[in-house]
């Protein structure tokens, strides 16, 4: 029981992690717009000009999203304009902001894993398009959120990658308090666009909800070339829905293996007390309260398994997570909390005394003789006997 | 050795749970890793369906770090380029710039060729490039510059047109020399070569002989393939949770199998069983449990991954996943469940052994 719970404990909290990663990357808590339905290239540098003259926009980051390789692993190059993407991340640039017209500035954690330093010469790979480009690591940028895991450009380096019109962008992430006024300001720009972020699931501005087709039918059928326009806003909820889908699949996987494991270990305990539970019903106790008793006798050791258990195995998840377990590039955000170690807990509880439940019931099914009777093992062909005598 | 077989096929209740828990395990096990295969084979599908340009091929990780040596180029079937890059100093209408220096060579028929410059010094500036010169310098590129490449410096090369056709993955802001140029500076850095390029993929055994790794130079695929592996990594950790569970289901398991059985085993050393008999029984049992539980889960777990794959198109979820006959995954499962279940059984067969003929054994029954 001790190990299921390490094993509940250890798993959980990284695949709870797993369907936050997609939304985290692309929107970042902020407002992001991406391109809508109708039209292209509707995600712009004028777009980008006119937010930022709005009283309401904090902070306004055009950015160009290049997803590539590095040294054999998969990263995310983001190309950005440095003053408002470290305003909208909340990070700084190590020495200091890039100067020079063509950078790769390395987040702290990607650089630890990948060992780039300063002056390193990389090579990239384009996103959407076959490319090489080599670039110099310019320094670092130190943040907390998942661009610590990318790799950032200067926009011309992150339009080679892409293949992306001069003047046009991925996304526009924007900073505000008030949702309202940008969705508002939207309206009346003309520009077809998808807003999500904080609050706001999605919000299609002079545009369509993206197409039924999905992405991957799409590019099954014709490649990259039969990609909608706002292919981005499509991605974003299916990726982030497979992974939901994912995690909480191995989620219910991982606790039905723990739940097995539980019962199966309990129900042999539970065979060398069945004789027990005819003892008490032939001195007159009620079914009950011989059910309430064996949930008093399992919980104290449920309980202790649990919080043992769960304790240990929320300090592996831990572990793994500083070891930094990676998907698609990024850390995985695992959140070792109270309330991760409450569930993880109850999980173990309640399959635990469910487990005692079905035994004990199953046993008063039977009559007190048949539990004080020593159990005969069926044995099958090949028993001692029979086998010696051949 | 028949009764020993005999004896060591028995299930009972006591070990039924178990090979059934061994089973859902293992079930966990093959269905993740089918679904991660599926995926892989999915990105595959997806990548035969677009232009991810010529296949590339380095040494280790990092283009710029390759040296191949020029001697192997003879071994690689059919035609095929060969690019050699390095980063240089270019100095010219007064300001200097880093710039990447490249020399692309044909192998056509076994022949090597060079298509561009034309002479040997010759320096050929992309047209990105010549629009950064200008902007630097407020001029067009003049008709001659310096390029320092591996330490030394080469005075007065000739600059001449944007060569009249480019691979297309190079950007336009390369310069371009002949390979030449390069020996000359420096015969082993300027002569190895930092990638090959073909037009069809090399067999993985060529590759293995010539150390060469796969560059996808379409950043896209190469994403996804790697996420795939890092999934697949992270798989790795729960096979070995796995393999921990199914050695402590087994432990626990054949403990109380020994303990149950004591009167049964020391019948049988009375009648001449060897210590080493009795062990191999209830180690065969540990491992009948694992091969059990290895057989049933298998099959769970593929009908299981087949069916989400099937189904998840009906309720409205993307699949990419494109599952293949799963043996790897299969014989990995097998491989964990008996080694688990092997070394999960030595101690209680241990245990079995040294239960003495007639006295108290083990569980003193």
């Amino acid at each position: 029981m001790l190990l299921c719970a390490i094993v509940l404990g250890a798993s959980w909290p990284i695949l709870a992690a797993l369907p936050e990663l997609p939304t985290q990357v692309l929107t970042g808590g902020v407002y992001v717009l991406t391109q809508g339905t109708a039209g292209t290239n509707q995600i712009t540098e004028a777009l980008a000009a006119a937010l930022v003259s709005q009283s309401w926009a904090e902070v306004v980051s055009p950015e160009i999203l290049a997803f590539g390789t590095l040294r054999g692993e998969p990263v995310l190059a983001r190309g950005v304009e440095p003053v408002a993407f470290a305003q909208v991340e909340g990070g700084r640039w190590l020495p200091g902001e890039p100067a020079s017209d063509r950078w790769a500035i390395a987040g702290t954690r990607l650089a630890g894993r990948l060992g780039l330093v300063t002056g390193d010469r990389v090579t990239l790979v384009g996103s959407a398009i076959p490319r090489i480009e080599i670039a110099r690591i310019e320094g670092t940028f130190v943040t907390d959120t998942s661009v610590t895991d990318e790799l950032l450009v200067d926009l011309g380096l992150g339009r080679s990658l892409t293949g992306l019109d001069r003047g046009v962008y991925h996304v526009i992430r924007v900073r505000t308090v008030d949702p309202q006024a940008l969705l508002a300001f939207l309206e009346t720009s003309g520009a077809s666009v998808h807003v999500s972020g904080p609050g706001l699931p999605r919000a299609d501005i002079n545009s369509g909800p993206p197409p039924d087709p999905r992405v991957v039918n799409l590019l099954f059928r014709s490649g990259f070339a039969g990609l909608p326009p706002d292919y981005l806003s499509l991605a974003l909820p299916q990726a982030t829905n497979s992974v939901s889908v994912v995690a909480l699949g191995l989620m219910g996987f991982v606790a039905l293996l723990v739940a097995a494991g539980i019962h199966s270990v309990q129900t042999r305990a539970f065979e060398d007390h069945r004789a027990n539970v005819g003892v008490l019903r032939t001195l007159g106790a009620g079914n009950g309260w011989i059910r309430m008793r064996m949930l008093r006798e399992s919980l104290p050791t449920a309980l202790g398994a649990a919080i043992v258990g769960a304790g240990i195995g929320l300090v592996f998840a831990a572990l793994i997570a500083r070891g930094q377990l990676v998907l698609f590039g990024h850390a995985v955000p695992v959140a070792i909390d109270l309330t991760s170690f409450v569930l993880v807990v109850a999980a173990i509880l309640v399959s635990s005394l469910v487990s005692a439940l079905v035994l004990i019931g199953a046993a008063l099914r039977e009559r007190s003789m048949e539990l004080l009777t020593e159990r005969a093992e069926y044995e099958p062909p090949q028993s001692l006997e029979a086998i010696l005598r051949g | 050795m028949r009764p020993i077989l005999r004896l060591a096929t028995r299930l009972t209740s006591r070990t039924r749970w178990t090979a059934r828990a061994i089973g859902f395990a293992c079930a966990v096990l093959v269905g993740s890793l089918v679904l991660v295969g599926g995926l892989s084979g999915g990105i595959d599908a997806l990548l035969v369906r677009v232009d991810t340009g010529p296949f590339a091929y380095i040494q280790g990780r990092e283009l710029l770090e390759t040296r191949i040596d020029p001697s192997v180029l003879p071994s690689i079937p059919g035609d095929f380029d060969v690019l050699r890059i390095h980063v240089g100093v270019l100095e010219i209408n007064g300001v200097q710039l880093e710039v990447v220096v490249a020399a692309l060579e044909s192998h056509r028929s076994g022949t090597p060729t060079a298509e561009f410059p034309l002479g040997l010094d010759d320096v050929s500036l992309d047209t990105g490039l010549r629009a950064e010169i200008e902007r630097l310098s407020g001029s067009a590129p003049a008709g001659q510059g310096d390029l320092t490449l591996f330490g030394t410096t080469l005075i007065g090369l000739p600059i001449v047109d944007p060569p009249p056709s480019r691979m297309g993955f190079a950007p336009t802001t390369w310069a371009y020399v002949r390979p030449e140029l390069l020996y000359s500076v420096d015969l082993t850095e300027g002569g190895s070569v930092q990638a090959i390029l073909t037009p069809a993929p090399l067999g993985s055994a060529l590759l293995v002989e010539l150390g060469l790794e796969p560059l996808d130079l379409l950043g896209a695929a190469g994403f996804m393939k790697g996420g795939v592996e890092e999934a697949a990594q992270a798989l790795r950790l729960l096979a070995l949770v796995i393999a921990v569970l199914i050695g402590l289901l087994v432990y626990s398991a054949m403990s109380l199998e020994v303990h149950a059985r004591t009167a049964e085993i020391r019948t049988l050393r009375s009648l001449g069983a060897s210590p080493a008999s009795v062990a191999g029984i209830y180690e065969a049992q540990a491992l009948t449990l694992g091969v059990l539980g290895a057989v049933v889960g298998s099959a769970l777990g593929i009908v299981l991954a087949y069916a989400a794959v099937s189904f998840a198109p009906l309720v409205g979820l993307p699949n990419l996943v494109i599952p293949s006959p799963p043996l790897d995954a299969v014989v990995v499962t097998a491989g964990i469940a008996l080694l688990a279940a092997a070394l999960g059984g030595i101690v209680p067969s241990r245990h079995a052994a040294l239960v003495v003929r007639g006295g108290r054994g083990v569980g003193g029954s």
